[in-house]
């Protein structure tokens, strides 16, 4: 009885624990933060249906199937690469050989006597394809189209070896940006794979900022018409991006005063550059809001505040002008959020 | 074997139970009194009240407490810091993959030691369908400055060249942080925006 006793008294801790696994479990896979982003895969876009061989697309979604890459990853590759397999001869001037462009010692592997630098190393044709070669010096080529050898200019076995590589270098993981970079290192060949991943699919990684204007505070500095807003602007023909915005433009009048959107702190009062009226923003003001917030106004005729100022919203930061690179009279505002510009219009109700 | 003095076990069954089922209840109290302690306030955006052409707000707290501790940015040192982006540009964008340590020669009297060395570690690979890469223009903003280090958002008009010679714009949307080092501003890091590889406008 006593056994037992201890057992029933033991049911509330043991439910207690549960209850805190309830609640924190989720909490594990929950953003800290009020932006976050969206995630790689998905259906094909329109573009991606225009880009994309169709032949190939099951080849990039059995990859995905067996190494967890997003199968628009490895497309976005494959463009970036040889543009499709394309490109003749495929062969770079480094030695970067076949449809995904694999130096010899990463497909062969890095251990091998021959390799250093760049990674052509030193192989015979048949030793590139050799498996038990490939096993004991640890490279990346894999034999997927199963004809006993592991072949660059296989595109079965070239876009399997991609997706081995990049799984391996956390692309499987979310590390996406690691392991493009672990591909081919550079900022700019990274930037490029992860605009084409993006374009391939319908829903696959679209910056989702989630935010919650209730909490802002912020007010539309003045009352004009937006004549342009905040982003990258899509080419409706291509569907490739065009250069971006990272602002809203509002129309103003000439001596139209400036308001602050939010109370802060003046930390900008001048010229982008006092050599060169021309450049960038102008005449411009930023006030730090705290809490990591700060806004620009730029473009301006004239700024009414100094830096150390403390402003409330409405108080006059500038008049309306079009100094710096513009067209026209406008203001162009910004929301930064960790220094990061933000989209505006959801914390000024546009 | 002699049976506790103090309680029944009946009792401490009865009383274990009653401090779970306690310790629930605290547990899913706190919870809930969390939940509402961090839900954000209902601060509406301010109201703009049209009169003639200037904007009247309702009136706003006190602002929070700024981050910014550092010392009050001049023109002066903002000016003096982009001076050195025209030049480092020019030496960091342009590449050819018969040559790809090229542009980290070219960069190193713009960039610290420290990024140089980042530079040097690994080696840039071209890709067939950008075997070249042209510098056309450039435009930059602030994005953060400071008395000792400021960020620029960098807009870099490029024309590329695949291996067939066939030419396509490109725009490279970069994220510029310059350092002062000895009296002088030099680049210490370059990372990516969202949206580069556009098409310029």
């Amino acid at each position: 009885m006593k056994k037992w006793g201890w057992l029933i008294a033991a049911i509330p801790i043991l439910l207690v624990v549960a209850l805190c696994g309830m609640f924190l479990f989720p909490l594990l896979f929950m953003g800290g933060g009020n932006i976050g982003y969206g995630f790689l895969g998905g259906a094909i876009s329109p573009v991606g249906e225009r880009e994309i061989p169709v032949e190939y697309i099951p080849i990039y979604k059995e990859a995905e199937a067996r190494y967890g890459v997003p199968w628009n990853l490895l497309a976005a590759h494959h463009r970036v690469e040889t543009v499709f397999s394309t490109l003749q001869p495929m062969i770079s001037s480094v030695g970067a050989e076949g449809h995904m462009q694999f130096m010899p010692c990463t497909w062969v592997g890095w251990s091998h006597p021959s390799c250093y630098g760049a990674g052509k190393g030193s192989f015979t044709e048949e030793e590139k394809t050799n498996l038990a070669m490939i096993a004991r010096y640890g490279g990346y080529g894999v034999d997927a189209d199963r004809d006993g050898r592991a072949s660059m200019w296989s595109l079965r076995d070239s876009i399997f070896s991609a997706a081995n590589y990049l799984t391996k270098n956390g692309a499987a993981t979310g590390n996406l940006e690691r392991a493009i970079f672990a591909y081919n290192h550079s900022q700019d060949y990274v930037a490029e794979v992860m605009m084409y991943a993006r374009l391939y699919v319908t829903e696959g990684f679209i910056p989702i900022e989630v935010i919650e204007p209730s909490e802002s505070g912020f007010a539309r500095p003045v009352a004009g018409e937006v004549t342009s807003g905040f982003g990258i602007r899509i080419d409706p023909v291509t569907g490739k991006p065009g250069a971006s915005h990272e602002g809203i433009d509002f129309a103003c009048q000439a001596g139209q005063r400036i308001p602050a959107s939010k109370a802060g702190k003046v930390v900008f009062a001048g010229w982008q550059d006092a050599n060169d009226h021309s450049k960038g923003y102008g005449l411009f003001v930023w006030v730090d809001h705290g809490g990591g917030f700060k806004t620009t106004y730029a473009h301006m005729s004239q700024t009414t505040v100094h830096v150390g100022d403390v402003v409330q919203a409405g108080d006059v930061v500038g008049v309306c002008g079009s100094t710096g690179k513009s067209t026209g009279l406008h203001l162009h505002f910004e929301i930064f959020v960790n220094g990061r510009r933000v989209d505006p219009s959801p914390f000024i109700g546009l | 074997m002699a049976r506790s003095p103090q309680l029944p076990d009946r009792a401490k069954t009865w009383f274990s139970i009653i401090i779970g089922l306690l310790l629930i209840a605290l547990f899913i109290g706190s919870f809930f009194s969390g939940r509402r302690a961090a839900q954000p306030k209902e601060t509406k955006p301010a109201a703009v009240h049209e009169q003639g052409d200037v904007h009247q707000y309702e009136a706003q707290p006190e602002p929070e407490e700024t981050t910014s501790k550092t010392p009050p940015i001049t023109e002066e040192a903002v000016s003096s810091a982009q001076a050195v982006l025209p030049d480092f540009l020019k030496a960091y964008v342009p590449f050819d993959s018969k040559q790809p340590d090229a542009y980290v020669d070219r960069s190193k009297l713009y960039i610290t030691d420290s990024f140089y060395k980042q530079l040097s570690t690994f080696q840039r690979r071209g890709t067939l369908s950008r075997v070249k890469t042209e510098y056309v223009t450039a435009e930059w903003t602030p994005a953060e400055l400071k008395a000792d280090e400021q960020w620029y958002n960098v807009d870099v008009t490029v024309t590329h060249t695949d291996i067939n010679g066939k030419n396509e714009d490109g725009l490279l949307l970069y994220v510029v942080l310059l350092k002062l080092v000895d009296g002088k501003w030099k680049v210490d890091d370059v990372g990516i925006r969202p949206g580069s590889g556009a098409i310029p406008e």
